[in-house]
């Protein structure tokens, strides 16, 4: 079956595009792909340079840098720039690269809406770091933009709200793009219980998008008319209610929280069987919890507010819904434990970011019961706790997964090996710096160090003074992904055959390395579909 | 092949019948999805609207 493909792919590179109308007006899923996980590198280290300057001022006590209001914008473009720049593009990216890969289609569904999808954000990311030089300050009342701080900003709220808008629609158009590929292009005998873990991952969070980024989007327009237009949605004077946004606003926010984990869900499925060289165990059992998790997401929110003052009927409800999570998330970690169990593991970077997410992002599902727990809560909220915690949880579970992902594919995209010594140099590093930088936050937090501030008191300082130097050998280290990625593409060793891993199962591994410009033009066998479903 | 040629060229080309098919039905999956949308994002608006004049 590999013969017709290997034959229209020939034909096919004369259609490739060149110059920068390639990139510009890209329609092929595997330059969009591209485009957005280069772009997601830029914004990661744009967000990363903001973290160390916030982990500079944060070295020891007193004012040493910025001034509380620069602090502030820079913690609130931080958080903006990592969640909507770096994490969520990645993951699109991913999507765009793997998922007609994998389905054995020849390219995403609208492929033209695909390159709207993408040319938005670099639109919506110079007006949000274009605030940070209008008058007034940049946004800095927290990514959250509560209400009434976020309101009292000058020119840059109109800005911030614009961006917002233009990411919203932007994942929002990606998730209906990935909605329709998988439910129209999936090759003849592809049912959707044959499917890779990590399109089933997708297909899900998709779903989570389309269903929170209008909630999101009518959240800030409300805001923005009573900014401008004199309504009083959250403004306590005009007889609304600020603490309405809050609701909303993590109504949102939680899911978009799993908007960032599902698709590391999938990508950790596809890892550990293949180092294992065991199929996953467990493989309806995971797209079963994968689903449990989305639809427990939407019942969740006010865990995030338990401080506002919420009757204890709702207090019960929210703790308990919350942790519920626990189960389906259990039944997933401990069915990648299962898969590895006797297997024939093999320790390459792409095992070692998943082993280490595994454990990593545990950390931060336990953080998060404690936080679940109201009356802990109370000890909890606003303090550096809560950074760890979901530091825990979007770097070491997210970010992990994302690079393990990469070193996963890198060989299939590019048809070369990248340098294994200095990927495990990567890891181990960032390994090893990302719980200097997190783990102490937890004392910090439990010893009541509130987040959000440039200033604290000296019983902090030691602690602090280690996460910051955590922080910044974390940041330095990021510098050898893409040199890594630089060099496999420039002079890396050619992967021989199409399997760049000899346990790795599924149709994107049936294709050459790297895959032709267009691929699946012709639709696999039934029985590639049936030998790349190792499940 | 021939859905990648077509959307490259634009050319009008006598599709086959299962892929006029599975334009259809991308078609018609794109509608609904982004129904979903609208309704979600001025569904959410309409119900604060209410809300903000009780």
């Amino acid at each position: 079956m590999a013969e017709p493909h290997a034959e229209t792919s020939h034909a096919d590179h004369d259609h490739k595009p060149h110059g920068w109308r390639r990139w510009v007006f890209a329609t092929n899923h595997k330059d969009i792909g591209t485009m957005y996980l280069v772009a997601s590198c830029v914004m990661f280290f744009i967000g990363g340079s903001a973290a160390m300057m916030i982990r500079a001022e944060l070295f020891k006590p007193g004012m040493q840098l910025v001034d509380p209001g620069v602090f502030n914008s820079l913690t609130t473009l931080h958080g903006l720039i990592m969640i909507f720049g770096a994490i969520m593009p990645a993951w699109v990216g991913l999507a765009n690269w793997m998922i007609p890969l994998q389905i054995g289609a020849p390219d995403m569904a609208l492929p033209r809406l695909n390159n709207l999808s993408f040319w938005i954000l670099p639109f919506a990311f110079s007006l949000l770091i274009a605030t940070l030089f209008v008058p007034g300050s940049a946004p800095a009342g927290g990514w959250t933009m509560y209400p009434p701080l976020t309101l009292q900003f000058g020119d840059s709220f109109p800005m911030l709200i614009f961006a917002i808008h233009l990411m919203g629609i932007s994942s929002i158009l990606g998730a209906i793009n990935v909605i329709v590929t998988i439910m129209n292009m999936r090759a003849p005998g592809m049912t959707l219980l044959l499917m890779p873990l990590f399109v089933w991952a997708w297909l899900i969070t998709a779903f989570l998008l389309i269903a929170v980024m209008p909630v999101l989007a009518g959240a800030v327009t409300m805001m923005l008319t009573d900014h401008f237009f004199g309504t009083s949605f959250f403004n306590a004077a005009g007889g609304g209610d600020p603490v309405m946004f809050q609701h909303i606003f993590w109504f949102f926010g939680h899911p978009e929280v799993y908007i960032m984990i599902l698709p590391a869900f999938g990508v950790i499925s596809e890892i550990i069987p293949t180092f294992s060289r065991k199929p996953i165990f467990g493989y309806e059992a995971m797209v079963y919890a994968i689903a449990s998790i989305a639809f427990l997401s939407f019942i969740v929110w006010a865990h995030h507010m338990f401080t506002v003052g919420l009757p204890v009927s709702a207090q019960l409800f929210f703790m308990f819904s919350t942790m519920l999570i626990a189960v389906p998330t259990g039944v997933k970690v401990f069915n990648w434990a299962a898969t590895m169990w006797k297997g024939s593991l093999t320790f390459e970077p792409p095992m070692l970011f998943a082993i280490a997410f595994l454990f990593l992002f545990s950390i931060g599902g336990f953080s998060g019961l404690m936080l679940a727990l109201v009356p802990a809560d109370y000890q909890y909220h606003g303090t550096y706790f809560v950074v760890a915690h979901f530091h825990y949880v979007l770097v070491t579970g997210s970010a992990f997964a994302i690079f393990g992902g990469v070193y996963y594919w890198l060989p299939k995209w590019t048809g070369r090996m990248y340098n294994m010594a200095l990927a495990k140099w990567h890891f181990w590093l960032s390994t090893i710096f990302v719980n200097v930088l997190f783990f102490p936050q937890h004392f910090l937090g439990l010893a009541g160090m509130p987040r959000r501030t440039p200033d604290y008191a000296v019983q902090f300082t030691d602690w602090n003074m280690v996460s910051s130097i955590g922080g910044f050998a974390f940041g330095v280290s990021q510098l050898l992904l893409p040199y890594i990625v630089w060099r496999c593409v420039r002079a890396g060793k050619p992967v021989e055959g199409n399997k760049a891993w000899d346990g790795a199962h599924g149709l994107e591994w049936e294709l050459p390395s790297p895959p032709p410009f267009h691929s699946w033009t012709v639709p696999p066998s039934d029985a590639l579909v049936a030998r790349g479903a190792s499940h | 092949m021939l859905l990648m040629r077509t959307m490259a060229s634009e050319q009008p080309i006598t599709l086959p019948p299962d892929d006029v098919e599975r334009r259809r039905r991308v078609r018609r999956t794109t509608l609904i999805v982004t129904a979903v949308v609208l309704f979600f994002y001025f569904g959410f608006i309409a119900l604060m609207l209410v809300r903000a004049h009780k």
